[in-house]
């Protein structure tokens, strides 16, 4: 067989090389290590001064140890590889340097690795969603001045990971001058304050970059959203009104992973008669389809697209949808009154749509425990990120301008829950243990409420029927 | 049903009255593709969701076709094994799990133990059958097969605790005991049934160690076995006793004694805290006083059944416990969930709506106890309607049930809850 060509082998190295996140429990040889780590250290290093350090973890009680101290706790490929590189980096002499050049000698130095593993056949990853770095350095006993740039983990692949599409270069590339970046890139960490393109990318982006087919492994990654009571109301409530109809289209609008569209399958596909989810891109979709084979039959479910970047329209004719869910979507948008519409449009005159969406009037506090810790990062998780929130007034007038009735405005884990539970916790305080579980009896049977409390609860649910 | 009458605790059925009335009460939530049926359970209610459920119900509803069969050699029954069987294998999804597996969660896929339980309850059905001389359905064997590869193995194994995850209730530095005991009889029972220990023998001998290390070893928990394996203050004595078969059928298999050890210690465990006749609490703290509302009779039934499988209680010992079993059985054949929902209530108020709801998946459980007890000779039933006053949050109200619908009205008569059976969705839900 003809060997390829220096350039060639350095395009294939370049273009097959995934983020592996499911190994074999097979170890790697001590001598492949090493030749990953020579070929890290031919990184390019500021001023020549390869102060660089890689601690190689195989033990599987010092694995645990880092990602205890490290806060990464949920990351399974930390325990699945069978060995991490911990890649350090002096950084004293260059903690002040305005390009922040430790940082990126250690990222040169981590790319080589990743490349160097696949040049030898073996899967790797690189970890950076560890929340203390310094924990991973104290559990490895590393000096105060070597500082830990994240984890490559490292072993035989078992998965066949997805290929993200990459952006074309015209995307990314401008002569003399920037030009164009603004049209992808968030000038803002909030949703909503983006134009629609940027939001489509960023959905994009952000569903592939874990690939398809390992969410059974990797869920408690962050908990399942689908277990959070407001899903189940919302899974609920949807399937009580499918289930009064006979044959009803439904239509789930921007269903993040397709969680709502694959649980309404699960629960009522006898009695759907179409089903159709509608997202910003085709890469959206395809994601969708591509999640969803994995686990039923997807072929049940129609998966529409905006036609463009310029405008909110959805794909289907005038009155012809009996049932519509959108949930938490709202938010995402400055403006959510062409998407309001489009719903409006779309829904059958007798039909319901089910809206829902944060609560302006409630002490969100993930929001100041973030800020506190100063780790805020919108991640996979953006359903709890600093989207919009509306207020119960504004939420009434949208709608109405939109051309609804609002025939229910059900209110999801009221302020009263939180004070509750405060009052409970004093209860087991003073040992009145029988007081304690009456209060959680009652607070469990008052989590969607539609007395005066719906206003200062977390979620509000709003059922919606043409005018 | 023709007759309403006000059932009054006292009434206790024999218990082959008993069991024809469990039967006649399930026949009237079964359709062809499973269970129907609102679920109350420890931690959540499903009363939205009354479509069919693949979780620990068709554990209690094989073993109680196996039991009963025994007791009545009725061909009947290997009928009613093959059909849940093949009911059961028609709800898997392509990773594996299986559809609305959750309980009280339903209607999601995925559940623990619920799934595994399951499936280890096919294989001593599909033993069963062999025996029995019927032909082994072939679908249920294959998902069995593709639950263990695609799911347990794949996705549920921890490598590096050498044990089973529960991604519902622990992160994955942390397993839930019952789940991992639930994983561990699957896969000896399939082992049994394909003859193929070598292939499973180092994930139960991990899963086995695992459940040892979670024992507790100290105070009023002694020999529990947690929630899960960090929150080790407290024991779920309903959940823990899932733990002992699974202890049991590792030790004959791995031939290790601290495996009897742990068995012992968790049945004492059990001795101290599952007495129908005495204290029987649901929850066990170790730093503060016991739990014992709700009562979930169902859930006792599992304790009984699971410390008979692992031959540590005798039909014998068993039948002094089940006349308090009988009380809560209603005239229309299922028995009362609960006993104690919404504490601090006055001793005269009425029972709380969730306390009578019956649920399949308990009906289930305290059948197949009865179904270990039955004394061969079948009675028939005659189901009669129900209707029970009941409190609603803090109001009164009314639990109505006959052969074709479940209803909670409020006192005025206004429906809070109406479910037609058989339908997967009720037409009101207002609780």
């Amino acid at each position: 067989m003809e060997r390829p060509s220096p350039a060639e082998a350095f395009w294939r190295l370049s273009m097959e090389r995934r983020s592996t996140r499911l190994f074999q429990e097979t170890p790697v040889p001590p001598d492949v290590i090493r030749r990953l780590v020579h070929a890290a250290i031919q990184a390019p290093t500021s001023c020549n001064r390869q102060l660089w350090h890689f601690v190689i973890v195989t033990d599987p009680a010092v694995k645990a140890r880092m990602s205890r101290l490290g806060d990464d706790e949920a990351q399974s490929y930390l325990y699945d590889a069978p060995a991490i590189i911990a890649v350090f980096y002096d950084t004293t002499m260059e903690s002040r340097n305005p390009c922040c050049t430790p940082v990126i000698t250690a990222g040169m130095a981590i790319y080589g690795l990743l490349l160097a593993a696949e040049a030898e056949g073996l899967g790797a990853i690189y970890l950076g969603g560890i929340r203390s770095p310094r924990g991973v350095a104290a559990a490895l006993h590393a000096p105060e001045h070597l500082q830990n740039f994240g984890l490559v983990c490292l072993g035989y692949r078992d998965d066949e990971p997805a290929v993200p599409e990459r952006r074309s270069v015209d995307e990314v590339i401008s002569f003399n001058a920037v030009g164009g970046a603004d049209k992808l890139c968030h000038p803002d960490i909030r949703p909503h304050v983006w134009k629609l393109r940027q939001l489509a990318d960023f959905r994009e982006k952000i569903l592939w970059y874990k690939g398809i087919g390992i969410d059974g492994k990797t869920l408690h990654v962050n908990p399942d959203p689908r277990f959070s009571p407001k899903f189940r109301y919302m899974i609920d409530r949807l399937g009580m009104l499918i289930a009064r109809r006979k044959k009803p289209a439904a239509l789930d609008i921007f269903s993040h992973n397709a969680d709502l569209a694959l649980q309404l399958l699960n629960a009522c596909a006898p009695d759907i008669g179409a089903l159709y989810a509608y997202d910003l891109t085709e890469g959206i979709a395809d994601f969708m389809r591509q999640r969803l084979r994995g686990i039923v039959n997807s072929d049940a479910i129609a998966f529409l697209v905006n036609p463009d970047d310029a405008a909110i329209r959805i794909p289907l004719p005038d009155n012809s949808i009996d049932v519509i869910s959108c949930y938490e979507r709202l938010g995402h948008f400055e403006d959510p009154l062409p998407l309001a519409r489009e719903m409006h449009r779309v829904l059958k005159p007798d039909g319901t749509a089910m809206v829902v969406v944060s609560n302006r009037f409630y002490p969100h506090l993930y929001r100041y425990r973030r800020t506190l810790r100063k780790n805020y990062a919108l991640g996979r998780n953006w359903d709890y990120g600093p989207e919009r929130k509306f207020e119960p007034k504004e939420a009434a007038t949208l709608f109405q301008h939109a051309g609804f009735r609002i025939r229910s405005l059900t209110g999801l884990e009221p302020a009263t829950v939180k004070v509750v539970s405060t009052a409970e916790r004093l209860c087991r305080k003073l040992r009145w243990h029988g007081l304690g579980d009456w209060i959680i009896d009652w607070r469990d049977q008052r989590f969607a409420t539609q007395s005066w409390s719906r206003y200062v609860s977390k979620t509000l649910v709003y059922e919606l029927e043409k005018r | 049903m023709s007759t309403v009458i006000n059932a009054a605790p006292s009434q206790t059925p024999g218990i082959a009255s008993a069991v024809a009335g469990a039967e006649a009460w399930l026949e009237t939530v079964r359709d062809e593709d499973g269970y129907y049926g609102p679920v109350v359970g420890f931690r959540n209610t499903s009363m939205a969701y009354c479509g069919p459920g693949f979780d620990w119900r068709y554990e209690a509803l094989l073993d109680a076709a196996i039991a009963m069969h025994r007791a009545t050699r009725d061909g009947a029954y290997l009928d009613r094994i093959e059909q849940d069987l093949s009911v059961l294998a028609a709800a898997q999804l392509e990773n594996g799990a299986f559809r609305n597996s959750y309980f009280e969660f339903n209607p999601f896929e995925g559940g623990m133990p619920h799934e595994p339980a399951a499936l280890a309850a096919a294989c001593r059905a599909l033993r069963y059958l062999k025996k029995a001389g019927r032909g082994v359905p072939s679908g249920i064997a294959r998902s069995i097969e593709f639950y263990i590869e695609r799911r347990l193995l794949k996705e549920l194994w921890n490598k590096l605790l050498q044990t089973f995850n529960d991604w519902e209730t622990s992160e994955f530095t942390d397993y839930a005991p019952c789940s991992v005991a639930a994983a561990m009889e699957l896969l000896i029972g399939y082992a049994a049934c394909a003859g193929t220990w070598e292939k499973v023998e180092r994930y139960v001998s991990g899963a086995a160690a695992s459940l040892v290390r979670a024992q507790q070893s100290a105070g009023v928990l002694d020999g529990a076995m947690p929630l899960t394996h960090r929150n080790r203050n407290a024991a779920n004595v309903y959940l823990a006793a899932r733990c002992l078969p699974a202890l049991v059928e590792a030790h004959k298999r791995l031939d290790d004694a601290s495996l009897q050890q742990a068995a012992d210690k968790l049945n004492r465990f059990l001795e101290r805290n599952a007495a129908l006749d005495g204290p029987a609490p649901r929850l066990v703290f170790a730093s503060r006083p016991a739990s014992f509302l709700p009562f979930f009779p169902g859930a006792f039934a599992g304790t009984l059944l699971c410390r008979l499988r692992a031959g540590f209680m005798t039909q014998a010992d068993v039948a002094p416990h089940v006349a308090r079993a009988l009380d809560y059985a209603l005239p229309s054949g299922a028995f009362r969930t609960a006993e104690g929902f919404g504490a601090l209530r006055t001793p005269k108020a009425p029972p709380d709506w969730r306390d009578i709801m019956p649920v399949c998946g308990w009906t289930a459980k305290l059948y197949a106890l009865l179904a270990e007890l039955h004394p061969g000779q079948r009675e028939t039933h005659a189901a009669k309607a129900v209707r029970l006053p009941v409190r609603v949050r803090r109001r009164q109200g009314v639990f109505i049930e006959d052969d074709a619908t479940l209803r909670i009205e409020d006192a005025q008569g206004k429906p809070l809850y109406h479910w037609v059976k058989k339908q997967r969705w009720p037409q009101e839900c207002a609780l």
